[in-house]
């Protein structure tokens, strides 16, 4: 009796100390629920568990809210990383209550954050139809305007409420990215969960944007006993161009090893400046404007392997006028696939004798002396090939045994050297066959390919071996059914630039289509059979073809040496879905006896021409490619490599292989 | 993800309205001057973050430590027609809880407490008794001694730690 009696009384005050929480409260809201359907493009904005906000649909798949709701401190909302949200989060979208099922209830996958105030963009997973977005006044606000606020937040009552309140505020002051604002009654309050909701000016019967909430005092709000009122809004009159640009949506991805692609959503603007720069920073300057266009696309070429590159876009209107730049997006090129063993972004040779292989190391200029690896290994029937097997940015090196096991060894580059020789497939083009080195899925890690030819029991088949990083799969993926036959070259190389190589065959002397020259595109598990011709009349017979990239628009190209006493060198360009008739990039190199290939040494992202001479002192040399000729400066890159007298097996094995 | 079900309010207006004329008469003894414009400051954040609402000022007053929760228990006063959780303790005043909808969960911290009554609800309580956590079953309207409540040996303190209503 006594537990209770006592109990009672204290009960009382307890009653008393909740009313006067309660006392002059009708928080934001002032008291009146938003009317079903009225305000649609209204949200509530969950993020995990932890923390909910209010929003506004500003475009079908964008909402405005504030910053502080992802913020690590809510009270410093200016740090919010741009991005996914760190915590899952979704929006419900449309002013209604949120318990029913009348909201659309979406994700929200990327926030693209203001850090001059308490403001972000969100992108919605999916567009929300049938709701019409709140439209953005450009207007400022001036002081003694009165606006409506509207949230999902606490009401004087309730804690959660389902449904959104509204009430009314006017300006007391008005900043650069603020205004400071009062309830038009005492009842007017901002409380807990509005962060974000939409402050709107009436103009004659609809509405616009104005700003969203972003802190109060919350006087009056549920269990709140402050009496100091007021609340700030982070303006959005002066964000148009902001919210315009953001809702692009740029995004950047590689699309081959020199090439990276933008695209972004249509606007209404007449024009687009792509800026780009190897910086985070991107000044939108002249020296970083790299191209103009009216398309939604942009293709950023000639750029070198594994390099990293931060964008933005600016919209120009028809009058000329440049607006709000997008925020930065990055893209990384993929790495070169050729021979640049220590990945410095020049490409290296290699040489291959019985016992040891050497590395020579491109600075860009020149070759450096020899570095030398022992392997009992290697032996004169085997062939060697490169490529980026693990996908690190560095090529290694591959020793198809063709004369013996039929298994295949890597040996994995570092920036120092080279790691022991390890099995990577048990049985992979035994001898006859012609194997070949590309990334055909596109994941980042070359794989190996084999053209059986003219096999007596396979004729023309085409199999290939995909990497997954630390061994090639043995599953016997078939992926062509003819081609590459009898005295055909067959070869790889991307030639449509979608960052997944194909493959490619000079049919020669062939008697019923000499000359031709096919492509058979990879979809990424398959070559495409469909016969598609892409040059008739390339790689003669006596010719000595070979693939690059040398226009550096990350789609390779071809090219063929004459292999005469001339040394001409033709180039045809890749076209995506066809090669140019060709022309001739150099009036000689390469003449005949030496062994011309293809790499970029200097690393600018077009492929570039070398020549092992085989001579006495093992000369080489490189002729850069401008993106429309070699240069003819007879520029001696090294000495010592394959001197004829020191050939183990009578021939130079070198890499990059040599032309076909 | 949080999913709130609340199907009816009457019970929150009806403690406004007995609320608010209390609150009147404190508010007349003040000053007059109740409430202030405040400029100067920034003001805190308004992201919901699920914690009590008033928490440190029910705590000056009761010696009740509310915590966090859904929204959806709220503490209310026992003088009410709605029914509510009136947990009884032998350090703190009663307090009573009103559970809005069907669900809902409030952590908090009451110490010895030795009953609690049931509202309409099935309502699973934590307690902490001797540094270890039970759960007890409150079934809709029933009286359950809990802690000191109980004959001993099960008569040690225990301190309720979380109410929470499963649909």
């Amino acid at each position: 009796m006594l537990r209770s009696r006592r109990a009672a009384g204290i009960a009382a005050t307890a009653v008393a100390a909740t009313a006067l929480c309660g006392l002059p409260a009708q928080a934001i809201s002032g008291g009146q629920p938003v009317p079903d359907g009225s305000y649609g493009f209204l949200a509530k904005v969950d993020v995990g568990d932890q923390r909910s906000c209010s929003g506004a649909l500003v475009a079908q798949q964008w909402l405005v809210t504030a910053a502080s709701c992802f913020a690590e401190d809510p009270a410093n909302p200016g740090s919010v990383p741009a991005g996914e949200p760190t915590t899952p989060t979704t929006a419900t979208v449309g002013g209604g209550d949120v318990s029913g099922s009348s909201g659309h209830t979406v994700d929200v996958v990327d926030l693209v954050p203001r850090t001059d105030r308490n403001l972000v963009l969100a992108k919605l997973g999916s567009a929300v139809d049938g709701v019409t977005p709140v439209s953005l006044s450009e207007t400022a606000a001036s002081q003694g305007d009165t606006f409506r606020s509207a949230g999902y937040g606490r009401t004087a009552t309730e804690w959660t409420p389902n449904t959104p309140h509204t009430g009314t505020f006017s300006v007391e002051a008005v900043g650069d990215t603020s205004l400071n604002v009062l309830g038009t009654s005492e009842q007017d309050s901002i409380c807990k969960g509005d962060a974000g909701g939409p402050v709107l000016r009436q103009v004659n019967e609809r509405v616009e944007l104005v700003g969203v909430n972003s802190a109060s005092w919350q006087h009056g709000c549920f269990g709140e006993d402050t009496t100091k009122r007021g609340a700030t809004i982070a303006r959005t009159d002066d964000l148009v161009g902001w919210v315009n640009s953001g809702m692009l949506d740029l995004t950047a991805t590689p699309a081959s090893k020199h090439a990276i692609n933008l695209s972004w959503k249509p606007s209404n603007a007449e024009k687009y400046r792509i800026y780009a720069a190897t910086t985070p920073e991107v000044p939108l300057t002249d020296s970083a404007l790299v191209g103009t266009t009216s398309n939604h696309t942009y293709r950023h070429e000639a750029l070198r392997a594994s390099r990293t590159w931060h964008y933005r876009v600016a919209p120009v209107t028809a009058s000329g006028q440049q607006q709000t730049a997008t925020h930065t997006v990055t893209a990384t090129t993929t790495p070169e696939a050729g021979t640049d063993f220590n990945g410095d972004g020049y490409e290296d040779i290699a040489t291959f004798e019985k016992g040891n292989f050497s590395v020579s190391d491109s600075d860009g200029v020149s070759f450096s002396a020899e570095k030398s690896w022992n392997t009992s290994l290697i032996e004169e029937t085997d062939t060697q090939l490169s490529g980026d097997f693990n996908g690190d940015g560095r090529s290694d090196v591959a020793l198809f045994k063709q004369g013996e096991s039929g298994g295949v060894y890597v040996a994995l580059g570092g920036e120092s050297g080279f790691g022991a020789f390890r099995l990577w497939h048990g049985y992979f083009a035994p001898q006859g066959e012609r194997p070949a080195v590309g990334d055909f899925n596109g994941d980042g890690k070359d794989d190996i390919v084999t053209f059986l030819g003219n096999d007596a029991t396979n004729n023309g088949d085409v199999y290939v071996s995909l990497s997954t990083g630390d061994a090639f799969i043995e599953d016997d993926d078939k992926w062509h059914d003819y081609f590459g036959l009898d005295d055909e070259r067959p070869a790889v190389g991307d030639f449509n630039g979608d960052g997944k190589d194909d493959i490619i065959t000079f049919l020669g002397n062939d008697t019923n289509n000499p000359n031709d020259v096919y492509v058979s595109l990879s979809t990424g598990s398959a070559f495409v059979e469909d016969n598609d011709k892409w040059h008739d009349y390339f790689g003669l017979e006596n010719e000595r073809p070979a693939v690059g990239d040398f226009n550096g628009d990350g789609k390779d190209d071809i090219i063929t040496f004459m292999n005469d006493g001339e040394g001409g060198a033709y180039v045809a360009l890749s076209a995506g879905d066809t090669f140019n008739t060709g022309s001739r990039w150099h009036d000689y190199f390469a003449p005949d006896g030496e062994l011309p290939a293809v790499g970029d040494f200097n690393g600018d992202g077009k492929d570039d021409i070398i020549t092992f001479r085989t001579d006495e002192e093992g000369r080489v040399y490189v002729s850069r490619s401008t993106g429309d000729t070699f240069v003819e400066d007879d520029d001696l890159w090294g000495t010592g490599v394959c001197p004829q007298s020191e050939l183990s097996w009578k021939q130079c094995n070198a890499l990059p292989a040599s032309s076909l | 993800m949080r999913k709130f079900t609340r199907s009816a309010l009457f019970g929150v207006t009806g403690l406004l309205a007995t609320s608010t004329g209390v609150a009147a008469a404190f508010a007349a003894a003040d000053d007059g001057d109740v409430t202030e414009k405040a400029t100067n400051s920034t003001p805190p954040p308004i992201v919901e973050d699920y914690s009590y609402p008033g928490a440190d000022a029910i705590e000056a007053e009761t010696g009740i430590k509310l915590i966090e929760g859904d929204g959806n228990i709220i503490k209310t006063g026992c003088d009410t027609d709605t029914p509510v959780i009136k947990v009884e303790s032998v350090d703190v005043a009663t307090s009573c809880y009103e559970v809005i909808g069907e669900s809902g969960w409030l952590t908090m911290e009451i110490p010895r407490v030795y009953a609690i009554h049931g509202d309409d609800h099935s309502v699973d309580a934590s307690l902490t008794v001797n540094g270890e956590t039970e759960n007890v079953q409150i079934s809709p309207g029933e009286y359950t001694p809990v802690g000191e409540g109980q004959q001993p040996p099960d008569n040690d303190p225990a301190a309720l730690v979380e109410l929470r209503v499963s649909q």
